[in-house]
């Protein structure tokens, strides 16, 4: 499972003349649960964006392991490497709870049967039960759409998740089933978690914290 | 790697899960498609249906011509030459016409006897009026009150024939009553017979011409009871060939005066009555064209009643069909914009779950076609069905045009959705996806 790291990276829109991020290096370690931490504008979403291959570096390099993502089909990379969780959950209203979880297996070319049947195990796995897999996503509560979105992330077969405030819209205690999942995914399958947030509880249950500010990182815990 | 075969099952079950669950969307487009589809068919098939119509009508329609004099209280005498004829029937325009000759002769002179070795002559009548014509039905229908009895050896089929003078065949004449006794009491005296004679014996017709007295015999066939003209009661009759030819013979054609000209137009041509009506007007009012000032009355009323508006209605859904067609495709493109831009969200989240943008564009433009499509079917099947069992234009005259119709409907949606696809799939994932602080 390997880590993400950034060397000297640093972003900046083609409509501004400032960085939106300027020279950041850091690791994203297998095994491990780490928080992105800061102000609106400290640049976490940028930050997001080039670990999930949504953008490229100005300047400085990305990899996963000893892969740079420049040399990667950033499609492919987005389909079997790397997974994302959104704050609003951003599942496709109109697929059922398991016709989305199938949906990242069959873009990497699973036949539909066996998608299903590896669909359910990992609803299951989040504790989506098995007569709400037939649902729409708007059936379901804040928290169980959030644990579907994770079982889609997993579906994906990638070991690097990334969470866009995952608890935003939820209520504590689902919150805090849903960090205690990605908590697990990192401990005990040695996924590599990176959630992105301005909550400081998160960060207090991260492994690693990174605080972000005007695009630039201090080191953290 | 993505199995190419999973890969279309993929893009096919996604396009068809959204086409069928998404109820308002799919039936809207849907509905747009269906009623465009028939409502411009509708439009096409009025077109030919009308355009049949009509020329059903222009066929069927009769169109009649009449010279006449420009003005009957001129107090002119209204005579058409026979050039004046001729120009007409050589326009092309005409199916049948109807002549009526109507001059003044010299004077006619009863003659008996053996008109080879010496005849006899007898009641002299000066500047007696004679009426011709070569169709005796549509004669004795101008005058209803009219009878005529033919001598033995002679039929109505008198004026059918092209008369050339011939000694051996004189061509016939009809004369009226008071004549026809005064003729037939003098031949019977010649004769020695009883009253009841069935040989009247002849008439010789004198013209002038160019300073010069013509004559000629012909035979009377028959006697008519009735008037032809209250102020002329002595009409003698003769078909117009009989004396066209005498007057040929001469060399003045110009003797033959005609007081009626009744033209039929060929239905063929009625879709041309405008420059008919032009010509004519420009013959009739040429002066010389008849002994007084002349005009040509085109009886077309019923044409122009009907015809005229089903030519405006189709003129107008002629311009109205390329309106709607363009509308309807401009609704096509528009609506398949919009529902694309509506999925921008969809298509944000297959971006960030891997999906090449060329897969998200093909399947956001799919929905949009295919849901396009089912509309066009369906409107198309419902045309066809009400077609089939209506009995109007075939689907064969509109074949062409629906299919052009179809396509350019499923261009302009193709071009829609397409084109917002690749502007959707350019947006930023997360900016659609992030929560926005």
């Amino acid at each position: 499972m390997p880590n993400i790291t950034l060397k000297n990276v640093s972003y900046r829109y083609k409509s501004s003349n400032k960085n939106a991020i300027s020279n950041i290096s850091l690791t994203f370690e297998e095994g491990k649960m780490t928080a992105v931490v800061g102000p609106s504008g400290s640049g976490k979403t940028t930050l997001l964006s080039i670990i999930s291959g949504l953008d490229c570096p100005s300047e400085g390099i990305v990899t996963l392991g000893d892969k740079n993502l420049a040399d990667m089909n950033l499609d492919v990379y987005r389909r079997e490497d790397v997974a994302i969780i959104f704050q609003a959950f951003q599942l496709f209203p109109l697929l059922t709870v398991l016709e989305n979880v199938c949906y990242p297996q069959e873009i990497n070319g699973v036949k539909l049967s066996e998608a299903k049947v590896k669909a359910s195990q990992y609803l299951e796995s989040v504790g989506i039960d098995a007569e709400k897999h037939k649902r729409y996503p708007a059936k379901l509560s804040g928290g169980e759409q959030q644990r579907v979105a994770i079982a889609r992330a997993l579906a994906t077969g990638a070991h690097v998740i990334l969470a866009d405030e995952p608890t935003g819209n939820l209520d504590t205690e689902n919150g805090k089933r849903v960090i205690d999942i990605l908590k697990k995914l990192a401990h005990e399958k040695n996924y590599c978690v990176i959630i992105v947030t301005h909550d400081m509880d998160i960060a207090a249950a991260s492994d690693v914290v990174y605080k972000m500010v005007d695009g630039s990182v201090m080191e953290g815990v | 790697m993505a199995n190419k075969h999973t890969g279309f099952s993929q893009i096919a079950r996604f396009v068809q899960r959204h086409i069928l669950r998404n109820g308002f969307k799919t039936a809207l487009v849907v509905f747009l498609a269906m009623i465009f589809i028939i409502g411009l068919t509708s439009i096409n098939l009025a077109i030919i249906n009308n355009g049949n119509d009509l020329e059903v009508l222009y066929k069927t329609i009769t169109v009649n011509m009449d010279l006449v004099k420009l003005s009957s209280m001129s107090g002119e005498n209204g005579f058409i030459y026979g050039s004046t004829i001729d120009r007409i029937l050589e326009t092309g325009y005409i199916e049948s016409y109807y002549t009526q000759g109507d001059m003044f002769l010299r004077s006619i002179t009863h003659v008996t006897g053996d008109i080879s070795d010496t005849p006899k002559r007898g009641t002299v009548i000066s500047n007696c009026p004679v009426v011709t014509f070569d169709d005796v039905n549509a004669f004795t229908e101008r005058y209803s009150g009219l009878d005529i009895t033919y001598l033995d050896g002679f039929d109505e089929s008198i004026f059918a024939d092209d008369r050339k003078y011939d000694e051996g065949s004189l061509s016939p004449v009809i004369v009226p009553r008071a004549l026809f006794d005064i003729y037939a009491s003098a031949a019977a005296a010649e004769n020695g017979e009883s009253e009841t004679v069935t040989d009247v014996g002849y008439l010789e017709f004198s013209v002038n011409s160019d300073n010069r007295v013509y004559k000629r015999l012909y035979k009377i066939a028959g006697v008519y009871d009735g008037l032809i003209s209250i102020y002329e009661p002595n009409y003698i009759i003769i078909p117009t060939s009989a004396l066209l030819n005498w007057f040929k013979d001469i060399g003045n054609e110009s003797l033959m005066l005609y007081s009626v000209a009744d033209f039929t137009v060929d239905p063929e041509k009625n879709r041309d009555i405008q420059a008919f009506r032009e010509a004519a007007q420009e013959i009739a009012s040429d002066e010389h064209a008849g002994t007084g000032e002349m005009r040509a009355l085109i009886w077309d009323s019923e044409l122009r009643m009907v015809a005229e508006p089903m030519e405006n209605s189709i003129r107008l859904l002629k311009i109205l069909y390329p309106v709607v067609l363009a509308v309807s495709a401009l609704i096509a493109a528009g609506v398949c914009v919009l529902f694309t831009m509506l999925s921008a969200k969809d298509a944000a989240i297959m971006r960030v779950q891997g999906t090449s943008k060329a897969r998200v564009r093909l399947m956001l433009t799919l929905q949009m076609v295919f849901t396009c499509i089912i509309g066009l079917i369906i409107g198309l099947l419902g045309m066809y069905v009400y077609m089939h069992f209506s009995g109007q234009a075939s689907v064969n005259d509109l074949f062409i045009e629906t299919l052009r119709v179809t396509i350019l409907y499923l261009s302009a949606s193709l071009l829609g959705a397409g084109v917002t696809s690749v502007f959707v799939t350019n947006k930023h994932p997360i900016e659609l996806l992030q929560v926005k602080e």
